[in-house]
């Protein structure tokens, strides 16, 4: 059974259209979803947690409908959000029981622990928490009922290195037990480089790749050389998001359907980093 | 919803401490609205926790936290009327707890008294009041929670004075009958009142549950 299935899944908002998404998320693995700012991330993770509703289409979380399981559904999932949305005049451990309470598998053992290893002041006020600080109490709220979905919005952006590499770790232990899926967005490639299984990749609207991290890097070559090599039109054309300057050219090159002949001896090719890809694709329609 | 009702009582602790004892303050020792019903300081304490638990939940997008919560947008709908009642007995409660506090030092005949026709019409306006607020509350959110409560107090304050003017112009004496209300005598009217206000109550509950349900959060 998937994670999450999108089906059809349409939303408009003003000029803006989300559109028609047919993907899943596996159960099990971790998923980043990437995209430029603006490309509708935010939106698809809020249509998972039934924030958003779909104008047409339908969104399904381990094979239920938000129609008629909406609390068993949400009793699942673990939930971090790129924003303040907790009561900030509440101190840590006064928030920690209304959280608690919505929750019949809170494990308190694990959110103490969670305290205890990232520090978190239980009786400071949320408010005078630093964003590193409150993004640590969401998580150890997130992860103390023990969800089988942990779904986060730009987790690790505005986090130090050392937090942000601890929230990593924490998540590729979290998936060990098999059954767990972690679906999170970020700007931040490198941490999907180092910890995402598969890639979501959203832009303007539209499903632009959705599979494993390996198959959306090999299926392109970031190809590099001098302005010369663009004069042949085959080979200009195929170039995908070219950049040029007084030293060469650099752009992507998808890979199916590429022949040796194509590169020619002057070009060089190398795998691509997920930034490339977002970089030089982003001008794709 | 037991735990959206104990999550306002959680996050008004401070504000039901606070406004205890600014009735205290206020109502008994200043003796500020004296000769008036006990009713009055009740709801007023009762609205500024009902209204203060509403913008709490609204003011840092906490709305969006409690709608990823395991709940379903019925249930927070139900949680904020359900939330009037439980606002309105703990402030009738900690009204009555400071009129047995002064009646240990005041004779009786100085203190407020309770009289059910206030507490119906007391009950009545606040009633209406709700009845209007939420399904705007549950629309609009953040972007007018922190002035909604003045805008339903102005529009409906002044869209019922305009209509008792007029229609007192046209010689129906709805102002009189209105004065004589407090004093008017009989179960029977405070009964029909409290039900209108109840069924309005109602009718407002499946407007709030229609808005929110079919809104992006």
């Amino acid at each position: 059974m998937n994670a999450v299935e999108f089906h059809q899944f349409t939303k408009r908002n003003g000029e803006f259209v989300l559109g028609r998404l047919d993907f899943q998320i596996y159960n099990g693995y971790i998923t980043g979803l990437i995209g430029p700012n603006g490309s509708g991330k935010t939106t698809l993770i809020r249509s998972i947690m039934n924030l958003v509703l779909p104008d047409s289409g339908e969104v399904r979380v381990f094979g239920q409908s938000y129609r008629d399981k909406e609390r068993e559904i949400k009793r699942q999932i673990g939930f971090v959000y790129d924003e303040d949305f907790f009561y900030n005049h509440l101190t840590v451990l006064e928030m920690k029981k209304i959280v608690s309470s919505f929750y019949p598998t809170w494990n308190e053992s694990v959110f103490q622990r969670y305290l205890h290893d990232f520090q978190l002041p239980g009786r400071r006020k949320i408010r005078d928490l630093s964003k590193g600080m409150k993004t640590k109490f969401a998580l150890a709220a997130a992860l103390a009922h023990e969800p089988d979905l942990l779904i986060m919005d730009e987790p690790t952006s505005g986090l130090d290195p050392v937090f942000r590499r601890e929230v990593l770790s924490i998540l590729s232990g979290y998936i060990q037990e098999g059954h767990r899926s972690v679906l999170f967005s970020t700007h931040i490639s490198a941490d999907l480089e180092r910890i995402a299984d598969y890639i979501v990749y959203v832009r303007n609207g539209q499903l632009k790749f959705s599979g494993s991290k390996e198959e959306l890097i090999d299926s392109y070559l970031l190809v590099k050389g001098p302005l010369e090599c663009l004069q042949t039109n085959r080979f200009r054309d195929k170039v995908i998001g070219l950049q040029q300057n007084a030293l060469g050219f650099e752009g992507l090159i998808a890979k199916e359907g590429l022949s040796e002949d194509d590169i020619g001896s002057r070009v060089t090719a190398e795998k691509p980093s997920l930034d490339d890809i977002l970089v030089f694709t982003r001008e794709v329609r | 919803m037991i735990q959206l009702l104990m999550k306002d009582i959680r996050i008004q602790k401070r504000f039901i401490a606070l406004g205890f004892v600014f009735v205290g303050f206020f109502f008994f020792i200043l003796g500020a609205f004296e000769g008036m019903p006990l009713s009055v300081p009740a709801a007023i304490f009762g609205h500024f926790l009902i209204v203060v638990a509403s913008k709490a939940d609204e003011k840092n997008n906490n709305g969006r936290m409690l709608a990823s919560f395991p709940l379903r947008r019925t249930d927070i709908v139900t949680a904020k009327y359900a939330g009037i009642a439980m606002f309105m007995a703990i402030a009738f409660a900690l009204t009555s707890l400071w009129r047995w506090l002064a009646g240990i030092f005041l004779p009786a005949r100085e203190l407020p008294w309770f009289s059910a026709q206030s507490i119906v019409v007391t009950l009545l306006i606040l009633l209406v009041f709700y009845a209007i607020y939420f399904p705007v509350f549950f629309a609009a959110g953040s972007r007018l929670v922190q002035v909604l409560d003045l805008i339903v107090i102005f529009v409906v304050g002044g869209a019922a004075l305009l209509v008792i003017r007029l229609l007192e112009w046209t010689n129906i004496g709805v102002g009189s009958f209105i004065r004589s209300l407090p004093e008017a005598d009989g179960l029977p009217l405070s009964l029909w009142m409290l039900g209108g206000g109840l069924v309005l109550l109602l009718l407002s509950w499946c407007l709030s549950v229609y808005v929110y349900r079919s809104k992006n959060l």
